[in-house]
């Protein structure tokens, strides 16, 4: 018996150690990956000394253009990433802020419905923590954000990517889209009735969903760490076209009395809805180029009607 | 909890320590651990359903009791069918009540009387018909006096819900499995290394060949209507090899995990695509199933002994009844049918026992002759699994039509290089391995232990590769 345990015990740590050491190439397209997150996460320090950092989810990258923030001399960057929320918030907060010269005056920060649900931060379908400039392991991932059940699919994942990484060269990725709309994708797809039956089972799973006081509190954390390090946060909320209609009752007036709480410690802005028509979105969440146009504007209107944020902004564009 | 699932493997290993470290190797103490872990086991799916298991294995396990007590013969028998009937309705109103309701109400309306179903809005318990019909052995053997009665509940309750056959087989016989819980299991290191390897063959056969298979299966089977014929047979080949790598491989997996425990269960198949005709098929397909029916429903039914024609006849209920014991569906009937069809000719040119030896026995390359047989064979078991794997019988009919449309003679448009690849070296390993219980078994005694740590540590780096997703195996829903 012991002497099979031992050979069961020495077989499974050289699996172990193969997929361990083998994991660590993931990463190696990390400047040929034509992902956008990727994208994002390789280019974002090159862009620095902002006045505005715009984090948020699919949402985000679909919604806010900044260079509309830009023409009126407020310097911005999208770092909208798929999935995103308190989690991977603050592994891209943190990396940025560590590898740039200058803080940005203000980061905005996404709030959504899905910010606190289970589908946010899914580490293993977006494994974003392999893409910061210092990456960070699965196995410290998931013992910073309890992701113990999702540590087999991480490696798994992992490991899969390094193969792929190691047979295959690819091409190295052009950037200059990314530098040109600085985060922002562009998609002028409309909804209709038969994207909306294709795209519904995956929201249909909302209905069950409670919201996760953990993200909450994450969320929490990140903002009282930014604001000392005299960052301003301001929290914003966009329209979806249908998301609300997929969430439970409980879920979204949960959802309304942490907005109520934050809107008395923070700026709030959330965009009135009635300026969206069904051809401002391109899905049953996600706001089309039509849609962010609407999104850029009403949020400058917001800022500009901010005297506090209007004055930092001006103040800064004079110096 | 399934057998590919990461709470399976850490499942497995603390009832693996917990069960040899038992003092004295008492086997009322290995059997009680048995049972605790087969019913948690099951729980994982639905522990509501832990009442249904428990209650017929109760009521078997008292039937059983009084049958054999009894002396006689009209109370034994009246016994025998309450418990048939009790065994059966639960797998009627469970998996069939639907399907029935549905099909009258269909018919009704075929002659204008409007009708409305009833439908009894209830889910499939798992490994419903798996235990159903191990119950049913016991009370059947026990009734013909084939074997003794259990004395023992605990012993019994782990013959019926043993967890790695629990949910889907093999589906075992009490002379098999009871006299094996009746003795202290002492460990055997060579029976433990042959079940891990089993194991690790089975997780091969489920993740990378099944898992792999149904992508490219359920995308063609899917979208049918955008394929070209020469797509669709390779989808229907496709799904040949999901179906065996799934279930053969789960049942690779239950063997190897039984023999961990010391426990030998019945071999459930034995390499069926390497048949020669279709009766060896079904000799070497889910042998569990097929010998059910032989010794529970062929025999007593007459057999072969009562003339050709009675034969023809209960080849034909016997396939009928197998096909719907996999699902309530025309899909199932039609398959068991065509099969049936297939192997009459078989039984009338008295046919149906020629293949009963291993083909091309201590030879590498089968002679052309054989290859061609098993060609054969192994189309016609594909044409027969497209009515298995369509959701409806129209479906099946047009997926059928669109092969032999114009577009049969053109290059497949599905044409996955790197599986095809794993394909060929999967079927040579199992070729190479066809005369031992299990391909990879060969290997213990042809090659060197350094050779075969490699083989292992490469099989287990691809199936963690490929191991996507925990998908379920195809016979649970079964």
């Amino acid at each position: 018996m012991k002497m099979f345990l031992t050979k069961v015990l020495i077989f499974l740590f050289l699996i172990l150690t193969t997929i361990l050491f083998l994991s660590e190439f993931d990463n190696l397209d990390k400047n040929s990956n034509s992902n956008s997150n990727i994208v994002s996460l390789q280019r974002k320090s090159s862009v620095d000394d902002l006045d505005i950092l715009f984090i948020g989810n699919s949402y985000c990258y679909s919604s806010i253009q900044p260079g509309l923030f830009n023409n009126i001399g407020i310097r911005s960057l999208n770092l909208g990433i798929a999935s995103a929320g308190p989690y991977f918030y603050e592994l891209v907060i943190d990396d940025y802020l560590s590898h740039v010269s200058k803080p940005p005056e203000a980061i905005f920060i996404l709030v959504s419905p899905m910010t606190f649900s289970s589908q946010s931060d899914n580490f293993v379908e977006y494994p974003i923590h392999r893409y910061l400039e210092n990456p960070i392991s699965n196995l410290v991932i998931s013992f910073e954000y309890k992701q113990f059940s999702e540590l087999a699919k991480l490696y798994q994942k992992s490991l899969k990517r390094s193969v792929i990484n190691i047979l295959l060269t690819q091409p190295v990725v052009d950037y200059s889209s990314f530098l040109i709309n600085r985060g922002f994708i562009k998609n002028d797809n409309v909804v209709s009735e038969e994207i909306i039956a294709a795209d519904k089972s995956f929201y249909e799973n909302l209905s069950n969903e409670s919201i996760d006081l953990e993200k909450i509190r994450k969320l929490e954390v990140i903002v009282k760490n930014l604001e000392t390090k005299g960052i301003r946060v301001i929290l914003f909320e966009l329209p979806t076209y249908l998301l609300r209609n997929y969430f439970n009752e409980e879920f979204l007036e949960r959802y309304e009395s942490v907005l109520t709480k934050k809107k008395m410690n923070n700026i709030l802005f959330r965009l009135d809805e009635t300026e969206f028509h069904a051809n401002s979105y391109r899905n049953i969440d996600h706001m089309n180029t039509t849609g962010s146009l609407i999104a850029s504007k009403l949020l400058i209107s917001k800022i500009m009607g901010n005297d506090k944020l209007k004055n930092l902004f001006s103040k800064n564009n004079t110096d | 909890m399934l057998f590919n699932s990461v709470d399976y493997a850490i499942f497995l290993p603390i009832i693996f320590i917990s069960y040899w470290i038992i003092p004295n190797k008492n086997y009322v103490f290995q059997n009680f651990l048995l049972l605790i872990a087969s019913y948690f086991f099951y729980s994982f799916w639905d522990w509501r359903f832990l009442s249904l298991l428990f209650s017929s294995t109760v009521i078997n396990f008292l039937v059983g009791q009084k049958i054999y007590a009894s002396a006689d013969l009209k109370n034994r028998k009246l016994l025998l069918w309450l418990t048939i009937i009790f065994n059966l309705s639960l797998l009627f109103v469970f998996k069939y009540f639907n399907f029935f309701s549905l099909s009258f109400s269909s018919a009704l309306l075929k002659i204008g009387l409007q009708n409305s179903p009833l439908i009894l809005n209830v889910i499939l318990p798992v490994g419903i018909s798996f235990y159903t019909f191990h119950s049913l052995s016991y009370i059947i053997d026990i009734y013909k006096k084939r074997i003794e009665v259990e004395s023992s509940f605990i012993n019994y309750a782990v013959f019926v819900s043993f967890f790695p056959l629990l949910v889907a087989g093999p589906i075992e016989r009490a002379q098999h499995l009871l006299p094996q819980l009746r003795q202290n299991r002492i460990f055997d290191q060579s029976k433990a290394v042959d079940g891990l390897r089993q194991i690790l063959w089975g997780l091969f056969k489920k993740i990378v060949i099944a898992d792999n298979a149904a992508r490219y299966a359920n995308e063609i089977f899917d979208h049918s209507s955008i394929y070209s014929g020469s797509t669709l047979i390779l989808g229907a080949v496709f799904f040949a090899f999901q179906i065996y790598g799934d279930f053969s491989g789960y049942s690779d997996i239950a063997s190897g995990t039984a023999r961990l425990f010391g426990i030998e269960l019945l071999k459930n198949f034995s390499f069926p695509y390497f048949s020669r005709d279709i009766a060896e098929f079904w000799r070497r397909w889910h042998i569990s199933l097929t010998t059910w029916f032989r010794d529970y429903l062929y025999i007593p039914l007459g057999g072969s002994k009562r003339g050709i024609g009675i034969t023809i006849r209960n080849i034909i209920i016997v396939f009928l009844v197998s096909g719907i014991w996999h699902g309530a569906n025309w899909t199932f009937i039609v398959w068991g049918l065509i099969n049936a069809i297939y192997i009459i000719p078989l039984i009338i040119f008295n046919a149906n026992r020629h293949n009963l030896d291993i083909v091309s026995k201590g030879k590498f390359f089968p002679s052309f002759k054989d290859l061609m047989r098993m060609g054969i064979t192994f189309s016609l078991t594909v044409f027969a699994w497209i009515f298995f794997r369509s959701d409806n019988l129209s479906s099946a009919l047009n997926y059928i039509s669109i092969i032999f449309s114009d577009s049969f003679f053109t290059i497949p448009t599905v044409l996955p290089i790197i599986y095809f690849c794993i394909l060929i070296v999967f079927i040579l390993i199992e070729w190479i391995g066809r005369e031992e219980g299990y391909a990879l078994a060969k290997i213990q005694y042809r090659l060197p232990k350094i050779v075969r740590w490699g083989l292992y540590y490469t099989l287990a780096l691809t199936i963690c590769y490929f191991a996507d997703s925990e998908n379920q195996f195809i016979y649970f829903q079964f």
